[in-house]
């Protein structure tokens, strides 16, 4: 039973995405670690856009050094620029909502994404973020760049274990 | 004037000004550093995650595993609810952000957790089968209780530290309120301290203004009324200087005056002569009012204290006004009270010169009815011992607007008043002045038209020792001797003619009212030699005498002689012989009436003290004196001895110098010396010295001046001189003098 509703789901998303011509994006190889969903013009399934951890590292790499108040010191992350992901799924609407494994979400307005650069970290030094730390994706604003982003609301939007991300 | 406060720029302002400077940088500093401290503060508070979501997501992600693992989820999924999981132990274990709480947990809770987190990573892994999953189920219901105790622990230790942090923020809140309150209330304090100083300085500026124009008002009163006062003064010591030149020729005048028989004059010249004679009378008094003013106005009157018989001297001064009151047909009487004693220690000299003024004030005002002079005993208290001195006039009178300007110097009512009376306007001035130096008082009331009264109260001038008691003029027949009887006390003429007796030493009774004679009729009370009776007394004394008799024992038959009379010459009536004396009588026409009208045999009382021959101005007991006049001015000394020669005097001797007295002195025996006191070479006080130095202590010496200054006759007495009299010699006052001088021998 449960199995034949995901077989009509799937054979439904297909349909759809092969119905519309803005479904332009390769389907994920490997496993799916990020889904990105809402107002966006841009699909690899039905309405979404999924990711596996080499799509998301053949997008251009951005590397901040900063600090935030779980890591000790000075840390380098790298991964995609939030606002270079939202290109890619030629994101509409004005905020993104990051929702994490454990459920956790929080919204953060597009604009902040053409502001700052934020990355969608998925190493740090150079080591990729396991679940247990953090990982798979971690939301890393540039804290030791632009001090003014030191605010409860700026660690609140510090979301990860990142696994969607629905534009509203 | 001296502040108190310093004036701008002083030393205390400066100390204000840093005091306000260094108070306000404070309050900067502080307020600055509290800032600074609560920003520290502030950035110091843990900032991140809500450690309440964090410490209850471990007890989530521990059921949602225990689920994933009981409902037989794949592998995978069991791994990853499995990381998020030890995700959360780690970041309890690890994260920075909970280092605090870490630091407060006491037990170990979270230690044995993390210890048993390995396990469970390995059981996790080795979920694949059945008996894995198993064993992980196993542990993850162990790790339910640690679980539950770590998030209890740590969510009360997280709030402990949010209370903790906000009380410490709360603390330096209130400390912070503290200190800006402790600021505030100094630079409050400060500045009240500042406006109290700024008011105060005010005041005192206001203050130290007002006394300074208080200062320079009295100032400039004083100098106002200093050289008003020395204008006054230099006013006085002009007028006493210009009186005193005046007077040296009148002295010429009316001396001389009084050489010229007047009986070989033609009746026009003799009119002519009055007139000479009374106008420089007046100008005498004009000058002596003028000088007694200066006087009194130069603090140069002062008392002399003596004792004296008020009772003649209100008779002697009546009898200077009595020519003019009879001229005027004017009544002149005199009221004694009983209680007033017969002798007084006053200063006579100055109580004469108020009677003076009061009497020739009243007559001067007075067209007709009368002039009564009453003496009465004070008795109110706060003037003890005191006489009060009445002068009552039924004249003109004065309008109340115009009494208060009568007691001011050279102020009359009006000026024609003054043509019309003639006078300086002093009198009233000189009579207030004088009372007010013997401690007394001297007041007017008067109703126009009806009458004026001046009274003046004269305190403290009872002999020593001598209580307030009644005590009649003379007692009758004190020494068994038959008593003269006065009838009509109250006419100045009997009280005179009275006054007369007694200075003979006749004893004397008066008796002021028609009840009073009746009385005496009836009940003879004592002996009586004869009466002397005024003509007015009960209206017509003549009739009333006779109504006194009812037919029988009881009648006139007493000797009488009635004086103010209008016709002269004795009659007989019933019973009794009768005498009158008209107009002014002198002693001796009262004596020679008292003669005709005595029965011989019964009269030798009269005779013992006047004789006939005693002359117009009898002067018994004077006429063996041997005089000497002592006076540089030949015109003096021939008006001194012609006076004497007046008195019966006729052995007088003069000399022109003291030298020339001395020598004279020294050759003969002489009783009586007039010496004039302002001489060349040797004055009249160094004369005395010289003559009682000689061993003359017995003669009698009395100071002729023109300066009729009391501390003149003052030092005359002290110089060793036995009296004193006032130039320009008046025969009356050089009598009273020598009499009272060898009468008492």
């Amino acid at each position: 039973m449960k199995k034949a509703i995901l077989a009509i789901v799937v054979m439904l998303q297909m349909a759809l995405c092969g119905a519309a011509s803005a479904c332009n994006i390769a389907v994920p190889s490997g496993d799916v670690i990020l889904v990105v969903d809402g107002m966006i013009n841009a699909c690899n399934q039905t309405m979404e856009v999924h990711f596996d951890r080499a799509m998301l590292d053949a997008l251009p790499q951005h590397t901040i050094k900063t600090e935030n108040p779980w890591d000790e010191g000075q840390v380098t992350y790298e991964g995609v620029l939030l606002r270079d992901l939202m290109d890619h799924v030629k994101a509409d609407g004005k905020v993104a909502m990051i929702a994490a494994l454990n459920d956790y979400r929080a919204d953060i307005p597009l604009q902040d994404f053409a502001t700052y650069d934020i990355i969608l970290a998925s190493k740090r030094n150079g080591v990729e973020l396991p679940v247990r730390d953090k990982g798979p994706l971690f939301v890393v604003f540039p804290f030791l760049d632009n001090p003014d982003l030191k605010t409860e609301a700026r660690y609140a939007q510090s979301v990860w274990q990142v696994n969607r991300i629905t534009l509203k | 004037m001296p502040s108190r406060f310093p004036a701008p720029g002083g030393r205390l302002w400066t100390v204000i000004f840093i005091a306000v400077n260094v108070l306000l940088v404070a309050m900067a500093v502080v307020l600055g550093l509290l800032g600074y401290t609560d920003l520290v503060l502030l950035k110091k508070t843990r900032s991140g995650d809500d450690p309440i979501y964090v410490i209850n997501q471990l007890g989530y992600e521990h059921l949602r595993l225990l689920l994933a693992a009981e409902t037989g989820a794949a592998p995978a999924e069991i791994r990853l609810r499995g990381d998020i999981y030890l995700n959360r132990i780690d970041l309890l274990h690890k994260s920075p952000m909970l280092a605090d709480e870490r630091n407060r947990l006491e037990d170990g809770g979270l230690e044995r957790l993390v210890q048993s987190a390995d396990v469970t990573d390995r059981l996790i892994s080795a979920a694949t089968t059945p008996e894995g999953r198993q064993a992980l189920l196993q542990q993850l219901h162990q790790d339910v209780r640690p679980v539950r105790d770590v998030m209890t622990a740590m969510s009360y230790v997280s709030r402990l530290l949010q209370t903790e942090e906000r009380e410490r923020r709360i603390h330096g809140l209130i400390i912070n309120i503290l200190i800006l309150e402790a600021l505030l209330a100094a630079l409050i304090g400060l500045t009240l301290f500042v406006l109290r100083i700024i008011s105060k300085l005010r005041e005192m500026n206001q203050v130290a203004n007002a006394s300074a124009d208080l200062l320079r008002k009295n100032l400039q009163l004083e100098i106002e009324k200093a050289s008003a006062d020395e204008a006054s003064r230099a006013k006085s010591q002009f007028l006493s200087n210009m009186s005193h030149e005046i007077r040296t020729p009148l002295n010429g005048i009316i001396g001389t005056l009084q050489l010229v028989d007047t009986d070989s004059l033609t009746r026009d010249n003799k009119d002519s002569f009055d007139i000479i004679r009374r106008s420089s009378r007046i100008l005498l008094q004009i000058v002596n009012s003028i000088l007694d003013i200066a006087k009194i106005e130069s603090n140069e009157a002062a008392i002399m204290k003596r004792q004296f018989d008020i009772r003649r001297l209100a008779s002697d001064v009546l009898a200077q006004h009595e020519v003019l009151a009879s001229d005027k047909s004017i009544d002149l009487l005199v009221r004694f009270d009983d209680a007033v004693p017969a002798i007084l220690y006053g200063d006579s000299t100055k109580l004469e010169q108020i009677l003076n003024n009061l009497l020739s004030n009243a007559l001067k005002f007075t067209e007709d009815g009368a002039v009564t002079l009453t003496v009465e005993a004070l008795r109110e208290p706060g003037l003890p011992n005191g006489i009060r001195l009445g002068v009552t006039d039924t004249g003109i009178g004065i309008s109340e607007k115009d009494q208060a300007l009568l007691f001011e110097p050279f102020r009359q009512v009006d000026g024609s008043l003054t043509r019309r009376y003639m006078g300086t306007g002093l009198g009233l001035s000189i009579v207030r002045r004088l009372a007010s130096l013997m401690q007394g008082s001297a007041t007017l009331t008067s109703t126009p038209g009806v009458g004026t009264t001046v009274t003046v109260c004269i305190p403290d001038v009872w002999p020593q020792g001598l209580p307030l008691l009644a005590q009649p003029a003379s007692a009758p027949g004190a020494q068994g001797e038959p008593a003269f009887l006065l009838l009509g006390g109250e006419y100045s003429t009997i009280f005179r003619a009275g006054q007369m007796l007694s200075a003979l030493g006749k004893p004397v009774r008066l008796l002021y009212t028609p009840e009073d004679a009746a009385d005496f009729v009836r009940s003879r009370a004592f002996p009586v030699q004869a009466a002397i009776v005024d003509r007015r007394f009960g209206g017509d004394a003549r009739a009333l005498l006779e109504a006194l008799s009812d037919g029988g024992e009881v009648r006139w038959d007493i000797p009488t002689v009635f004086i103010q009379g209008l016709r002269a010459g004795g009659e007989e009536r019933a019973g009794y012989v009768v005498d009158e004396v008209v107009g002014i009588f002198s002693r001796s026409s009262l004596m020679e009436a008292l003669q005709r009208a005595i029965p011989r045999g019964r009269n030798s009382a009269v005779e013992d003290g006047a004789k006939p021959d005693a002359g117009p101005v009898g002067a018994p007991g004077l006429a063996h004196l041997k005089v000497l006049v002592v006076d540089d001015n030949a015109i003096n000394r021939r008006v001194l001895v012609k006076l004497l020669a007046n008195m019966e005097i006729h052995a007088s001797e003069t000399a022109a110098s003291a030298a020339e007295a001395l020598h004279l002195l020294s050759a003969s025996r002489f009783d009586l010396v007039l010496m004039d006191i302002q001489m060349p070479e040797i004055d009249g006080y160094m004369a005395t010295r010289l003559i009682r130095d000689r061993g003359h202590a017995d003669v009698r010496i009395v100071a002729c001046s023109a300066h009729a200054f009391e501390t003149d006759a003052k030092r005359s007495l002290a110089e060793g001189m036995d009296g004193h009299i006032s130039k320009p010699v008046v025969s009356a006052e050089l009598e009273r003098t020598v009499r009272s001088l060898f009468t008492k021998l």
